[in-house]
């Protein structure tokens, strides 16, 4: 029964069938076939959603929109502007800077294409053209989901159930997050170099960076306060996450006195459909896993690879294969809620890592939201700048590299990922 | 005929939108104030994650018919894009066609689960946890909704300043 | 035919084992006509929505906490009144016997079919700020307790603040210092690891908790009357094997807790009756809630045992 699901899944989804759906549908095909009381729908739709911890979602995404419409963008480029103004392609160096700045305080690639493409791209294209500019725009948004917070992790965190914590995913991807932005920043060094792209942008001076300091101060207490407060113990993820609510309100209002009254009801309604887009998954998926279970196809797969290596790193390099597939073709939410389940346990009998399975999971994912022909931080930034697919996928290709590199490397040197959590205990 | 569904439905959509603001409120207030109460006052509110968890859920179900219109809800469109456009018009309007028959089962069903565990109260607050199920009742009633309208009237029949979200 | 056993327990936990037993005795008895498939740890689901599949005939069977059936049937919570019974063997017996019965008629009206009890145990107090030596040191402690109003009212008597929190992030909020304390049984602190964020341990032995094995009454009752005795027969022993083993790993638990670093502060006689005092307004009211017919029976059966 199970291989029927599968393939009616495939099927429908193919035909463009939105993929919430296609899972119920397909789940209501397996029901109906194996003579299921169709009773068991709504307890599985239902429950699935119904979790404290989930709520972390919506609340980091109202967090990040109310920071964005507060005026951080803004504070964030004068303040990376201070420092790498007059670096080799400078301009570029503070988008990616920005970009970082914007990761820790926002959950989402989406929403960190979007919110740097409409205000970096206008100024970038004219130094760089649009297509480098919009390269450089991409790779930084995918800086959202890997710097904490990340709303991928929590729902990695969730799909993983009780042996993985949101703060220790979140400690996780810390480290290799900072790394990867030095690579970018090299990457983007290099290439400006090899162009020779003029050198613009304000002199470094001491007294301009105190300055930005001061005033970027608000920004970073955010990222203090809010994961911070996770991982030392003041709060729950989800608390922490209507912590951030509340700051950024405050913030906004008080602070930068850039956010109105009026722009409370459309970034509530606008977080609230986000977050119903993955719970429509979450909800609809658990209807097939309930079939899988049923079926006992987990022990069947477990069984499966476990005869196809007893290598745990032969069994990591075959998972970044096939999410290297499915992240060209799958939206990444449905990727996590259809895959973690799956093969979560079986790394476990592998004895591997679980923060580090979930990071190089997570990881791979957060590249294929960048790699064709389906890639929603491609999608985002095309609609909002306007540059076409094929020449934003030709700007691209090396930091994508570059992405699958440290991939690689934080495969097999897992100190990278793992040396903070356990530190902090996780 | 379709005037009157599109009317209906466009003042269904409205009261979505007012009762999801509610619920997300509801849900950052609650969260907020249980973390003030405890460093505050260290008391806890009984019912916080009850009535947090049910403002959640509420949301979810209530904007997930939200999104259908605006094609939020992310699919696969490589190969439909590649079909003549009359084909790919008619297995879009097929697909949408099963969606809506998704939701109708739903829909009865979760009635059928709410009267069935009716008796289930909650913990902390005393209420029938099947209030649980009446949002899966209410979001997949105003999902199929939306799903049938745009099986029988298509959107590219009409501009881009169709009056539904 | 297949039987699907859904639960919340880890596999290591008694009744987990004891559900393997079932399927071993029911496959011989009937010369494998019953299949038994085994899903425990919420594979299908948690303990709430376990009580749903069953209902709803979505799985054939489940084992849970008996706390869980509340919420269905209130009256079950004639066994939840704090600080009711002397010791597992007078708790057996009442189970056991009439007011059981009575039980399974209230069960049979929500179209279960209750199969018989399993050990979760006494619960117990854990905290990480100081080691329980009188009834003040319970004061102001913020403990995590299941959303229950009979339990939340009892820490409430005794001082505590209670905090009502999901169990899927209770260890993290135990780890981070959110909450001071919980309460389960050694075995559950055991197989849940709170032994590595939890300093001291007592054994308050708050509430005795049953397991409940429950089967769908429809499907039960459409089969064959030999395969229908084969099921009790069956879930006899292994509710028989999990009372035994659960009695051994109750104690293995303590010794296990205090050989991993907890700091175990047994509770003294002033202590108990201190507890016992405090919280006799919360017995008071749940009888008033459910009535005292089924109180008299509990009543009638403890004073015989402990006569
Ligand atoms: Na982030
Ligand atoms: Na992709």
């Amino acid at each position: 029964m199970s291989l029927i699901v599968i393939f009616l899944f495939l099927g429908l989804a193919a035909l463009g069938m939105p993929l919430a759906f296609s899972l119920g549908v397909s789940a209501l095909g397996g029901l109906v076939l194996s003579g299921f009381d169709l009773a068991v729908l709504p307890p599985r739709i239902m429950n699935s959603v119904n979790s404290f911890p989930l709520m972390s979602i919506p609340l980091f995404m109202v967090t990040g929109e109310l920071m964005l419409k507060g005026g951080i963008m803004e504070r964030l480029v004068d303040f990376a502007n201070a420092f790498v103004g007059r670096v080799r392609g400078g301009l570029a160096q503070v988008a990616l800077l920005s970009g970082a700045g914007l990761a820790s305080v926002s959950g989402a690639a989406v929403a960190d294409a979007s919110a740097l493409s409409a205000t970096l791209v206008p100024s970038l294209k004219k130094q760089y053209g649009l297509g480098f500019s919009t390269g450089i725009v991409a790779a930084a948004a995918n800086l959202g989901p890997i710097i904490p917070p990340s709303g991928a992790m929590i729902v990695y965190a969730f799909m993983a159930g009780s042996s993985v914590s949101v703060g220790g995913m979140f400690m996780a991807g810390v480290i290799p997050g900072l790394i990867l932005v030095l690579v970018l920043m090299s990457l983007c060094w290099l290439i400006s170099y090899v162009r020779d792209y003029p050198l613009v942008g304000e002199k470094v001076s001491l007294s301009n960076i105190l300055h930005q300091l001061r005033r970027s101060f608000v920004v970073f207490m955010m990222p203090i306060v809010v994961i911070g407060g996770i991982v030392g113990g003041a709060f729950t993820p989800t608390e922490g996450a209507a912590v951030g609510v509340v700051y950024a309100l405050l913030l906004g209002f008080f602070v930068t006195r850039r956010l109105r009254l009026a722009d409370l009801p459309g970034v509530l309604l606008q977080a609230a459909k986000t977050s119903a887009i993955v719970g429509a998954m979450i909800a609809y998926a658990s209807t097939v896993t309930f079939l899988f279970t049923i079926d006992l196809l987990p022990m069947q797969l477990a069984g499966f690879v476990n005869q196809l290596t007893e290598s745990p790193t032969m069994f990591l390099i075959l998972v970044a294969l096939m999410l290297i597939v499915v992240g060209m073709f799958l939206e990444s939410n449905a990727a996590y809620i259809m895959l973690v389940p799956l093969f979560h346990p079986i790394a476990i009998t592998y004895g591997i890592d679980p923060l580090h399975f979930g990071f190089l999971f997570v990881f791979n994912l957060v590249i294929g939201m960048l790699t064709p022909p389906v890639g929603v931080v491609l999608f985002v930034v095309c609609g909002i700048t306007g540059v076409k697919m094929g020449e934003l996928v030709r700007e691209s290709w090396p930091f994508i590299v570059a992405m699958y590199v440290l991939l690689i490397i934080c495969m097999f040197v897992p100190g990278i990922v793992t040396w903070l959590p356990h530190r902090l205990g996780y | 005929m379709e005037r009157v569904f599109t009317l209906v439905l466009s003042r269904v959509d409205a009261v979505a939108r007012v009762v999801l603001l509610g619920c997300m409120t509801v849900m950052i207030v609650v969260v907020a104030t249980q973390v003030l109460m405890r460093y505050a006052f260290n008391a806890s509110i009984d019912w916080a994650d009850e009535v947090s968890r049910l403002a959640f859920v509420w949301s979810i179900f209530i904007a997930i018919p939200l999104g259908i219109r605006e094609g939020a809800h992310v699919g696969i469109e490589l190969l439909i894009n590649k079909l003549p456009r009359k084909l790919a018009r008619q297995v879009t309007r097929t697909m949408l066609a099963l969606a809506f028959l998704l939701m109708c089962v739903v829909t009865y069903e979760a009635v059928v689960v709410a009267y069935e565990t009716w008796s289930e109260r909650l913990g902390a607050i005393n209420i029938s946890s099947s209030y649980f199920f009446v949002a899966v009742i209410v979001g997949s009633a105003h999902a199929a909704l939306h799903l049938l309208h745009l099986v029988l009237h298509p959107l590219d029949e009409h501009g881009p300043e169709y009056p539904i979200d | 035919e297949t039987i699907r056993i859904a639960g919340n327990f880890a596999g290591e936990h008694s009744s987990s084992q004891a559900m393997l037993v079932f399927k071993e005795e029911i496959e011989k008895l009937t010369d494998g006509e019953l299949e038994v498939n085994i899903f425990p740890a919420q594979q299908l689901g948690g303990a709430a929505e376990n009580v749903q599949a069953v209902k709803l005939g979505a799985v054939e069977l489940i084992w849970v906490g008996t706390a869980y059936l509340t919420r269905t049937i209130p009256e079950l919570e004639v066994l939840g009144v704090p600080f009711q019974f002397p010791d597992r063997e007078t708790a057996f017996k009442v189970v056991d016997g009439p007011l059981g019965a009575k039980l399974d008629e209230h069960l049979a009206e929500e179209s279960l079919a209750s199969l018989g009890y399993m050990e979760l145990g006494f619960r117990q107090l854990t905290n990480n700020v100081r080691p329980i030596e009188s009834i003040d040191d319970i004061a102001g402690l913020k403990i995590r307790l299941q959303p229950n109003e009979t339990h939340l009212a009892t820490f409430r008597a005794l001082g505590a603040n209670p905090v009502a929190m999901d169990v899927k992030e209770l260890y993290s909020a135990l780890e981070q210092g959110v909450i001071d304390g919980q309460e389960n049984p050694f075995s559950i602190i055991v197989v849940s690891r709170y032994s590595e964020i939890q300093k001291h341990l007592s054994d308050t032995r708050h509430f005795f908790d049953f397991i409940s094995v429950v089967a769908n009454k429809d499907w039960l009752d459409e089969l064959s009357p030999e395969h229908r005795d084969a099921v009790q027969e069956a879930m006899n022993k292994a509710i028989a094997f999990q009372r035994e083993l659960a009695i051994e790993q109750e104690s293995e638990a303590l010794d296990k807790l205090i050989e991993e670093g907890m700091t175990f502060t047994p509770v003294s006689d002033e202590l108990a009756a201190d507890l016992r005092s405090k919280t006799a307004d919360v017995a008071t009211s749940v009888r008033e809630r459910i009535g005292d017919e089924l109180f008299t029976l509990v009543d009638s059966e403890i004073a015989a045992s402990t006569e």
